[in-house]
């Protein structure tokens, strides 16, 4: 009973430190942190409107959360979620014209598709080079980050740049790429679907198929999983293959439900936030879909935050923040009792 | 050998120890004396609580009650610190030495006379240890080239240095050839000679009677047992560890068929860094153990993995009923009949943090019976799951119960429900019952010979002689990748032992 309490303890004491340090800063700033935090609550979830908002920018973050968790769990750290959207986004406007010529219930598919695609193939640069050459894909993921998003940039200053040649961002996809308003006059659209459906594929794959487990054991232990005649090499490549394509859908829902022009800065890092989302969720679907839909919640609530109480949106940031370090501080916890109980394991032996 | 345990002082005294984890009582009101110049054989299971015993006297864990008495002083809270300044030393298990160091700079780690042992021409009281106690070993040689034999003195070596004068090893001959063995009794008894007080926690009964003064044994955590080593019998102390009569060691077995299995023709492994096996060949026949002896290190993994699938040969082949399955990997072999049980059971045969269904599905996934189309039907696996959980008596688990939360000896029994549930032709065992109590031994020993019984196979990879020795029809010798000599069943242990220390048949 004692240890429950404490664990409990444990586990709150981060997230009340921040949200005290928050209003700390809130009042530093000359403002009023209850005014603030009540903003925040209603910018998110206070209403229809809030409430769409709020699923609207989980979505991309549930989509690459979910990428982020496939390759997680096999083992491999994809951190390269946000130089996937940007690439799944490019390839949906490079081919938009072609795409738009397609009738309108294929249109969307195709896309999808293409985008999948796109990251797909993106993820798997790194998964090569970390099965052939060795190198780590924590790193050469960032890398490929920074030259998605500089391939992006350049596209929208030369080869895609609007058709009047003024404006550094792209056309505006056709009509038919356009997913559909769910709830006008709000802006929820037809991505959030997707990404529900998403949700139950990932879980499906990940715990109810062959290739989902086999994923898994690699992950958990790459020796058992190679004693089991698994080939660690084939997971790793799946797993990559699979997380790019989500984030690259994550790009593509984005573009063709909010954006509609793809622009420098298109995504403000929904591809780290979607790793929070991730180990936020821990690792598993249902839990991303809430670590997505908080994040979410905070991104909207910030906006009404900044406009209604004046406090400054990067204050969310600051939230997050303290989000992901209570979450990492969990993990180490967990990773700590559970070495005990093997040490104490070895120790039988 | 044995000397007559009179009234010597007690160097230390446990009282009414104590120690809960969790929910299991580790160590229930247990009383313990180990006396200088006594050996003092600590005898269980696993789980019984003897490593959690001595963790106690030596600071390792704290008792939840009870008192610790060293040299007349009582200690309230002993740590390691405390303990080796008082004079304990503990040489575990698993080595701790820093093996880019040579022997006097591991000595001289954690020593207030550091600089003493450090500087070559200032090592005189290291140099007379070593000559009283005959601990050879070169203080200038460095650790990782050190054979395991010669490691192990190291340790005692820097538990002397400290001036330790109670000596507590655990499982000391566990990693040694039966050479190494003669030479580390040798050195205890002199130790004893000189005063030293000595504790051996040991899972073998020989050993622990024909060098110790005093016996005790633990049972669940309680004292079972605790008397002079002259006065009791190896049957009395075996019942005593398991609390029932156990069958005697050399079991029955089948005759073999005359019809080969498996064959392996001058099977060699690629370089990996580790030792490789070069040129295996032999053949198995149906209802036959063939038992691969060896000191540990001398090419075992490399052709057990080579056996298994999870290393592909750089030549030979390897015939399984005679079809040529040298291509396969794991998942093809197991297909073609061949199930093998690895030797970490931690690292190689469990997923540990994941449920007994799961661990289950690693093992048997090449041969499909789970799938329905892409999908895992988790029905049948959940029920092959109860079944194996039932046959094999592994108590307390369900389908959902994590790997780790099972006890070295049921994780192992898992293990072997779940190959022997492939229905395989020849079983490639290796070390099956490494680290396991008594009663586990004989549970997985009778399997393996009830697989031959049903006309299976076993290739039995051991680096414990005694059960090589036990269990198999042939015993190949394993030496530096070859095999060096062949026995068969009734074979003196001493030449096999011979055999695996030197490379040569005797």
């Amino acid at each position: 009973m004692r240890e429950r309490t404490r664990e409990l303890a444990g586990t709150l004491v981060f997230p009340l430190a921040g949200l005290a340090l928050i209003a700390g800063i809130i009042l530093l700033g000359g403002k009023s942190p209850a005014q603030g935090f009540a903003a925040l609550i209603s910018g998110s979830l206070g209403g229809a409107f809030a409430l769409a908002e709020t699923a609207i920018r989980a979505c991309p973050l549930l989509l690459a959360g979910l990428g982020v968790t496939v390759a997680f769990r096999a083992g491999v750290w994809n951190i390269g979620a946000e130089g996937q959207i940007y690439i799944g986004a490019l390839a949906v406007v490079a081919l938009a014209p072609a795409l738009g010529m397609l009738p309108a219930p294929l249109a969307v598919p195709a896309a999808l598709l293409v985008a999948a695609a796109a990251g797909g193939v993106w993820a798997w640069v790194p998964a090569f080079l970390r099965t052939r050459r060795g190198v780590q894909e924590v790193i050469s993921t960032i890398m490929l980050n920074f030259i998605a998003i500089q391939l992006v940039s350049w596209c929208v200053h030369g080869p895609l740049k609007e058709s009047t040649g003024q404006f550094p961002y792209s056309n505006e996809i056709p009509a038919a790429l356009m997913l559909p308003r769910l709830l006008p006059p709000t802006r929820l659209h037809l991505g959030v679907v997707f990404a529900l459906a998403a949700v139950a594929v990932v879980w499906v794959f990940l715990f109810r198929t062959l290739r989902g487990f086999q994923l898994r054991a690699v992950g958990a232990s790459p020796e058992a999983a190679l004693h089991a005649g698994i080939r660690t090499e084939r997971s790793v490549w799946s797993a990559m293959a699979i997380s790019g394509a989500l984030a690259g859908i994550a790009g593509a829902v984005q573009l063709m439900g909010v954006s509609h022009i793809l622009f420098e800065k298109f995504s403000p890092g929904y591809g780290y936030t979607a790793i929070a989302a991730a180990l936020l969720g821990g690792l598993h679907p249902v839990g991303v879909t809430l670590s997505a839909g908080l994040l979410g919640a905070l991104e909207a609530g910030a906006s009404a935050m900044q406009r209604e109480a004046g406090v400054s949106t990067v204050i969310v940031y600051l939230v997050q923040g303290v989000i992901i370090l209570s979450v990492a501080h969990q993990a180490a916890r967990r990773r700590a009792v559970t070495e005990a109980i093997r040490q104490r394991g070895a120790q039988e032996v | 050998m044995q000397r007559n345990a009179e009234i010597l002082a007690a160097l230390l005294q446990l009282k009414d120890i104590t120690r809960d984890f969790g929910t299991v009582r580790a160590l229930d009101g247990v009383c313990f004396e180990a006396a200088a110049g006594e050996v003092h054989a600590l005898l269980g299971e696993n789980g019984a609580g003897k490593t959690t015993l001595m963790n106690v006297a030596f600071g390792f864990v704290r008792p939840d009650c009870g008192e610790i008495v060293f040299d007349g002083r009582r200690y309230t809270a002993m740590t390691p610190q405390v303990a080796m300044a008082a004079g304990i030393g503990m040489v575990h298990q698993h080595f701790k030495l820093v093996e880019e160091f040579t022997v006097a700079e591991n000595v001289a780690l954690g020593s207030s006379d550091y600089r003493e042992a450090l500087r070559p021409s200032d090592r005189s009281r290291l140099k007379s240890i070593i000559r009283a106690t005959g601990l050879e070993v070169d203080p200038s040689a460095v650790v990782e080239d050190l054979p395991v034999g010669l490691r192990q003195r190291v340790e005692i070596l820097k538990a002397l240095f400290r001036g330790s004068r109670l000596l507590i090893l655990d499982e000391p001959t566990a990693v040694l050839t039966p050479r190494e063995t003669e030479d580390l009794f040798r050195v205890l008894l002199r130790l004893r000679e000189q005063g030293t007080g000595i504790v051996l926690i040991t899972h073998k009964l020989d050993e622990a009677l024909s060098l110790s003064d005093r016996v005790t044994v633990l049972r669940n955590g309680k004292t079972v047992l605790s008397r002079p080593a002259a006065e009791v019998t190896q049957a009395e102390v075996a019942s005593a560890m398991v609390g029932r009569e156990l069958d005697s060691g050399a079991r029955d077995l089948p005759t073999p068929q005359e019809d080969i299995l498996l064959e392996a023709r001058g099977l060699s492994s690629p370089e990996t860094g580790q030792q490789p096996a070069q040129e295996i060949s032999f053949a198995l026949r149906a209802g036959e153990i063939l038992g691969i002896a060896g000191v540990e290190g001398n090419g075992q993994t490399a052709l057990a993995d080579l056996l298994a699938g999870v290393l592909a040969p750089a030549s030979g082949s390897l015939l399984l009923a005679g079809r040529d399955v040298s291509r396969e990997g794991v998942a093809g072999r197991l297909r073609a009949g061949l199930a093998h049980i690895p030797g970490d059971r931690q690292t190689q045969a469990l997923l540990l943090e994941f449920p007994l269904r799961e661990n289950l599905l690693l093992g048997r996934w090449p041969l499909g019976e789970f799938l329905r189309g892409p999908f895992l039907d988790v029905g049948a696996l959940s029920l092959s799951t109860r079944e194996a959980i039932e046959a094999y008596g592994i108590r307390g688990a369900t389908v959902q119960t994590p790997a780790m939360s099972l006890s070295g000896g049921n994780q192992q029994r898992f293990v072997v429900a779940r190959q022997m549930g492939a229905k395989p032709r020849v079983i490639v065992a290796v070390n099956p019952t490494r680290g396991l109590d008594v009663g586990a031994i004989e549970y997985v020993h009778a399997r393996l010979v009830e697989h031959c019984e049903r006309g299976g196979a076993v290739v039995l990879i051991s680096t414990d002689l005694d059960e090589v020795l036990a269990l198999s029809h042939r015993i190949l010798v394993l030496y530096r990748g070859r095999v060096a000599a062949e026995y068969p069943r009734g074979a003196r242990r001493e030449d096999v032992g011979l055999a695996m220390a030197t490379g040569r048949a005797a």
